[in-house]
């Protein structure tokens, strides 16, 4: 797996219209992105999309990157997920819920875990994340990981945790309140 | 345009990035990032990062084959014809996956068309080709096999269609209309039997070539889809 040297080459060369650097670009990173649009989407065919229109803008350079934006992952992780988020966005209502209750298990029982082998996920950012995250209150904390991994908003937090709006929106900003003061002191 | 630096009770960037802003909100932040507003930007940047963490703890999951073929359509790239695809083949040389293809392609035809392989037929002439898609690593390996009337196709890594769709086999003579195969198995060995006419049209200078169809193949008995790739027989006269 390439590293993220190679990474920002290829989005550098993406961004001259390189095709081999782009398919490049896509063998390396459309696992990590087709497996969050999974979790978010709950579909194949639309994760498939998501991940299409995401690349597609890529290549089109609707969406730019530059080193300064920090890891090429990360930064394309974060373009697949604001499509998926639209997309979520749209279909709502009528999009079902199922109870998922497995992710936040496998960010906080799973401490030791070795986590996804390869060398674009830097061990240290990741664990920084996952400590700070354990600094928040129970709450706060399901909050944040819902709204993250399934793109849920306020009302379909409130829903879900069964508690009233206000407390929601209010566990959300001070979940990340408190996630942002931990991860700036553990820089 | 004021650029002061984010309170920390500011979670606009924050809730940005996780999704959570309504879409009256998230108007408004799109509108100071449109004006130029760098500390909200960077904010953002920051937050992308951080939260993009969560998104790596997934368990990679590989997208099918022909999600790459839908990109590289909307994406404008066309796909090279045979001729493009050679000649690009002869550029890469230097590239790895390219020798490491050719690793194979050699190693295949060692083997099948080695001297001393038992059960051959030594009076018929034996063929061979590998087929391969570069971007998603999907590939065939293509051999004659008892003594010219039948093919064998083994599947080195799928290239998964959707239920709508076949990816279906043809020879291209030397001269005249593609002659239809058979269809691409998914994983395995397969075998094909070869019509008369295909058997009889097998030679160096004739090729194979693979197409997207309907499920179960042609309708009309020629290419009706896209052309997914075309390569060469390398053959060894009996």
């Amino acid at each position: 797996m390439a590293d993220n040297a190679q990474l920002a080459q290829w989005l550098q060369a993406v961004g001259r219209g390189d095709e081999q650097a782009f398919q490049s670009l896509y063998r390396a990173t459309s696992a990590h992105l087709y497996s969050l649009l999974l979790r978010m989407l709950r579909n194949e065919e639309r994760a498939q999309d998501a991940l299409q229109d995401t690349f597609v803008k890529v290549w089109k350079k609707s969406h730019t990157y530059s080193p300064d934006r920090g890891s090429p992952l990360t930064w394309l992780l974060s373009v697949a997920r604001y499509r998926a988020l639209d997309m979520l966005r749209r279909q709502r209502p009528e999009t079902g819920m199922p109870e998922d209750p497995d992710i936040e298990a496998l960010l906080l029982v799973d401490e030791n875990s070795p986590g996804p082998q390869d060398e674009n996920v830097t061990e240290e950012a990741l664990a920084a994340v996952r400590t700070c995250l354990g600094t928040l209150q129970a709450d706060q904390r399901r909050s944040v990981i819902l709204a993250y991994y399934e793109g849920l908003t306020h009302q379909e937090l409130a829903a879900r945790l069964g508690a009233p709006l206000g407390t929601v929106k209010s566990w959300v900003r001070r979940g990340l309140m408190r996630l942002r003061e931990c991860l700036v002191e553990n820089r | 345009m004021s650029d002061h630096e984010p309170q920390p009770e500011d979670t606009r960037a924050a809730e940005y990035v996780l999704g959570t802003l309504d879409a009256e909100q998230r108007v408004a932040v799109d509108m100071a990032l449109q004006a130029g507003d760098e500390s909200l930007a960077r904010e953002i940047a920051w937050w992308e990062q951080r939260l993009g963490q969560l998104g790596l703890e997934l368990e990679p999951v590989a997208p099918p084959a022909y999600v790459w073929s839908r990109i590289a359509l909307g994406a404008g790239i066309s796909r090279p014809s045979a001729g493009e695809r050679r000649r690009r083949g002869r550029r890469l040389w230097q590239g790895l996956a390219t020798a490491a293809s050719l690793a194979a392609v050699a190693l295949a035809l060692v083997l099948v068309l080695g001297p001393n392989r038992p059960g051959v037929d030594r009076d018929a002439p034996t063929y061979a080709s590998v087929i391969r898609d570069e971007p998603t690593g999907a590939g065939w390996l293509v051999t004659t096999a008892g003594g010219g009337d039948r093919l064998e196709v083994t599947a080195l890594r799928g290239y998964p269609t959707d239920a709508d769709h076949s990816l279906q086999l043809w020879l291209l003579p030397e001269a005249g209309n593609p002659i239809p195969l058979g269809l691409m198995p998914q994983a395995g060995r397969h075998e094909m039997g070869l019509p008369p006419q295909a058997a009889d049209a097998l030679s160096a200078a004739a090729k194979l070539a693979v197409s997207l169809e309907p499920a179960g193949g042609s309708p009309t008995g020629q290419p009706t889809g896209e052309v997914l790739w075309v390569e060469p027989l390398t053959g060894q006269p009996g």
